[in-house]
């Protein structure tokens, strides 16, 4: 008998390990100053910015997000070369262990493709962003108009 | 060599360093950018976004300044025309004597009323100018500009790479200088004042 209440207290400590884990993982990122820039009524495309913070010890990575008011989002990257602005498409953006990804004008952004509406200075725009490791976080970006924010 | 002749080199060596010291900061006062642009400018001819034909020439006795890029732009146009925004809030009564023309590199998108709309949006004095590509390459190569069209897999479909340099054009039509789209709204605006005066 005491033997199974052994067995049952070690096993009970192992599922509270696992949930804690589990729970550290949930909240291993935080989104700091998160924006949409607002554009001309008609502009179809739009770019989202954001400060992702990992607090935990291992890389975890970004690799797509997505939001009802529009087609798809995508992760893109603006880097000078030759003289040239260059933009282009990524599968991830790694968020190094106890770091951080910043998501800027001129480097990372969130592209939002194919607007259904035109966004409005001020509203809150509901995101839902999946990383490495299951970890899906739902976030509000806010419209703001990139005078503001150079 | 003496020991007053040895003086006189230490002094004039001093006074060469801080001549030079302070020439290198004048230069990166920001009030005038000094990329290269000899032997670029000049007047053209394209479609404006009220599909008029223009010429450079119509600005004479402005200050224009000239940018090249799309309207699909997710980032660095709206930056520019975001921080001239604010150059215009800068030069005051000024701005009224400076036009900004935004010159599309992407003619298949951009349509006049789509240049119209976007640049309507950032309510600064700025022109939307089109044209064949031809044309518009041409103007691209001109002022030393550059841009490439990339097939890209992304659902925004391609991408156009290109310079994001202002080109700064005086009231006789003359390329003075050109700035870096990181230069700042401080630097900028003492680029126009200068003309203004």
């Amino acid at each position: 008998m005491l033997k199974r209440i052994f067995v049952l207290f070690v096993f009970a400590i192992f599922c509270l390990c696992g949930l804690s884990t589990q729970s550290q993982t949930g909240s291993a990122i935080t989104i700091k100053d998160a924006w949409i820039q607002q554009g001309p009524p008609s502009q179809k495309n739009t770019a989202g910015f954001m400060i992702v913070e990992n607090h935990s010890g291992k890389e975890i990575a970004l690799i797509s997000a997505k939001s009802d008011i529009c087609n798809v989002v995508e992760l893109h990257k603006m880097e000078t070369v030759n003289e040239m602005m260059r933009m282009k498409k990524v599968d991830q953006v790694v968020v190094p262990a106890n770091g951080q990804a910043e998501f800027k004008p001129g480097g990372y952004h969130l592209m939002i493709i194919g607007l259904n509406r035109a966004l409005k200075e001020g509203e809150d725009i509901e995101v839902k962003l999946q990383f490495t490791s299951n970890i899906e976080k739902t976030i509000h970006m806010q419209v703001k108009n990139r005078e503001s924010m150079n | 060599m003496t020991l007053k002749m040895h003086k006189i080199a230490c002094l004039l060596l001093v006074l060469i360093a801080v001549v030079g010291l302070q020439s290198c900061s004048a230069s990166s006062g920001g009030t005038v950018n000094t990329h290269n642009h000899s032997g670029h400018g000049g007047d053209f001819k394209l479609i404006d976004f009220d599909n008029r034909p223009f010429e450079l020439s119509q600005l004479r006795g402005k200050v224009v300044l000239i940018f090249f890029g799309y309207t699909s732009c997710a980032d660095a146009c709206p930056t520019m025309l975001s921080k001239l925004k604010r150059v215009y809030t800068e030069l005051g009564d000024g701005q009224k004597d400076v036009q900004t023309v935004f010159i599309s590199v992407d003619p298949d998108r951009d349509t006049p009323a789509a240049l119209k709309d976007f640049l309507g949006f950032f309510s600064i004095h700025a022109i939307g100018l089109t044209g064949k590509k031809e044309d518009i390459d041409k103007v691209v190569h001109q002022y030393g500009a550059s841009y490439e069209l990339e097939q890209s897999d992304s659902a925004a479909g391609y991408h156009i790479n290109h310079s994001t340099y202002l080109y700064l054009i005086d009231q006789t039509g003359a390329l003075r200088n050109q700035f870096k789209h990181t230069d700042s709204v401080d630097a900028i605006a003492a680029g126009i004042k200068q003309l203004l005066k």
